[in-house]
């Protein structure tokens, strides 16, 4: 059948109504007014921008983080492997603090790491299942199925995910190393894993406990009286990259 | 003349490619590995016989369990519970690899990768 000028027009309405109608180009979560329901608990966090934005230098989070879970230091910006750490407010939201913020706030540091999507990209790309989701929010690595063919990497809109260059061992010295985490080998990806090992145990996250300025906020986002539902309530949150419906679970508390 | 070197030649070759086989069927058995078993505890995860035929099997669910399911519930062996680990409890009857898995796994050629990421702990405290 020929497409006719007309029923072309028509189909074009109906896409653009589509576009409308789906994800709003840029998300303001108000906290009050989140949606309750789903599973019974998924795993979040809030960073606290009014806390987190203050201690300039601060990288204590990531300190223990790095330290916990025998991640290299790696000089090399381009090979270095990381699971939080700080990046500029315009980089990290460049779609709205980058384009209409003074310099100041631009220029001005707090915490990233893996965002935990419900719907995750690096997830739907892996060819082995290395990465999967989990019932309770969390993005999880199997480091032993990974392949390190690094699809994740390019699918991940956040750019929270490392591959590891080298032999990690090389850049870690041997009295740091905490024996009870494995590390990683040369050829595998790696990023956050939320501290499965220490919330499968009834415990936080350890960046959360690391944070002296109580900028990060860890609990349930299904239940409307977790400390993380409370440090919401009331409050403005802006999620990363939120227009691509990966429904990340790190909110940026305004 | 030139029959004969042919089958000179033709009996060196064989005795060339069999020479492996004659040797080995000569010498004695090369003994069992032993691998160092623990004094100060009695148990293992299960059985002795059934962990020397089937430990990585073992190993493979607890790594299933831990990594993919989230089931980090502890095992008890003897009385005393265990982490479902392998430097954390493996380890920790187990403490030396160089005189237990090493002595089975040299005898084998077989070198499993694991120690590549999981850190054993002499490497770290000697
Ligand atoms: C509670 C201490 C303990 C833990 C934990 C433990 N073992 Fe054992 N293991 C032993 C003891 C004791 C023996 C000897 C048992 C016997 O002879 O009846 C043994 C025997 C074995 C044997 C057979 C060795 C032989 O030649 O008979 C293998 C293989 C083995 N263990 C592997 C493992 C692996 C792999 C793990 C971790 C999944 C593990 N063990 C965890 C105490 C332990
Ligand atoms: C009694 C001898 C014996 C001991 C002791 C032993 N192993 Fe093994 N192991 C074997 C044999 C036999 C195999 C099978 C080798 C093969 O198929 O290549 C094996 C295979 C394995 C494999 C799978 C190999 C692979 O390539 O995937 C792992 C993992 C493993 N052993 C871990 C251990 C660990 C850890 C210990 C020490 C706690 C240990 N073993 C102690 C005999 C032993
Ligand atoms: C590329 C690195 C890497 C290699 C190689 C590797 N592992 Fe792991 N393994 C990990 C990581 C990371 C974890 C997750 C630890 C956690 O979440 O507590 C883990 C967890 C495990 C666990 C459960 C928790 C623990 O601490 O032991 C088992 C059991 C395990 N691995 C067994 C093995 C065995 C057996 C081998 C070798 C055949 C192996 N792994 C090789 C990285 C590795």
């Amino acid at each position: 059948m020929k497409t006719t000028r007309r029923e072309l027009l028509k189909r074009g309405a109906k896409t653009g109504l589509l576009l409308l109608g789906g994800t709003a180009l840029y998300e303001v979560v108000s906290g009050s007014e989140l949606l309750t329901g789903g599973a019974p608990l998924r795993h979040a966090m809030a960073v606290d921008l009014r806390r987190c934005l203050q201690e300039e230098g601060c990288d204590r989070c990531a300190a223990a983080c790095h330290g916990a879970h025998n991640v290299p230091r790696i000089a090399d910006e381009l090979r270095a492997v990381k699971w939080i750490w700080k990046d500029e407010m315009g980089r990290i939201f460049p779609e709205t603090v980058g384009r209409i913020a003074n310099a100041e706030l631009r220029e001005k540091k707090t915490v990233v790491l893996c965002n935990h999507c419900t719907n995750a990209p690096c997830v739907r790309v892996c060819p082995t299942g290395a990465t999967f989701s989990r019932e309770d929010g969390i993005v999880m690595m199997d480091q032993h199925r990974c392949i390190g063919c690094r699809y994740c990497m390019a699918a991940c809109p956040y750019g929270s995910r490392s591959f590891n260059w080298y032999d990690p061992r090389r850049f870690l010295s041997e009295d740091a190393i905490n024996p009870d985490y494995p590390t990683r080998t040369r050829g595998v990806v790696e990023k956050c894993d939320f501290c499965a090992e220490r919330l499968d145990t009834g415990g936080r996250p350890l960046c959360v406990e690391a944070c002296r300025a109580g900028a990060l906020i860890h609990g349930n986002l299904n239940d409307p009286g977790s400390d993380l539902r409370r440090a919401l309530q009331g409050r403005f949150a802006l999620r990363r990259r939120a227009e691509l419906d990966t429904d990340p679970g790190i909110y940026y508390l305004l | 003349m030139r029959k004969s070197s042919i089958v000179l030649i033709s009996a060196a070759l064989a005795a060339l490619l069999a020479s492996p086989f004659i040797v080995s069927l000569l010498s004695p058995p090369s003994p069992p590995p032993r691998p160092e078993l623990p004094r100060d505890v009695k148990e293992c995860v299960r059985p002795a016989a059934q962990m020397r035929a089937e430990h990585m099997v073992l190993l493979h669910q607890w790594r299933d369990d831990v990594v993919r399911r989230g089931d980090r519930r502890e095992v008890m062996i003897g009385g005393v519970s265990y982490a479902k680990s392998l430097t954390g409890s493996c380890m920790k009857c187990h403490r030396h690899k160089e005189k237990f898995c090493d002595r089975c796994h040299g005898a084998l050629s077989s070198a499993p990768k694991c120690w590549d990421c999981h850190v054993y702990r002499k490497e770290v405290r000697p």
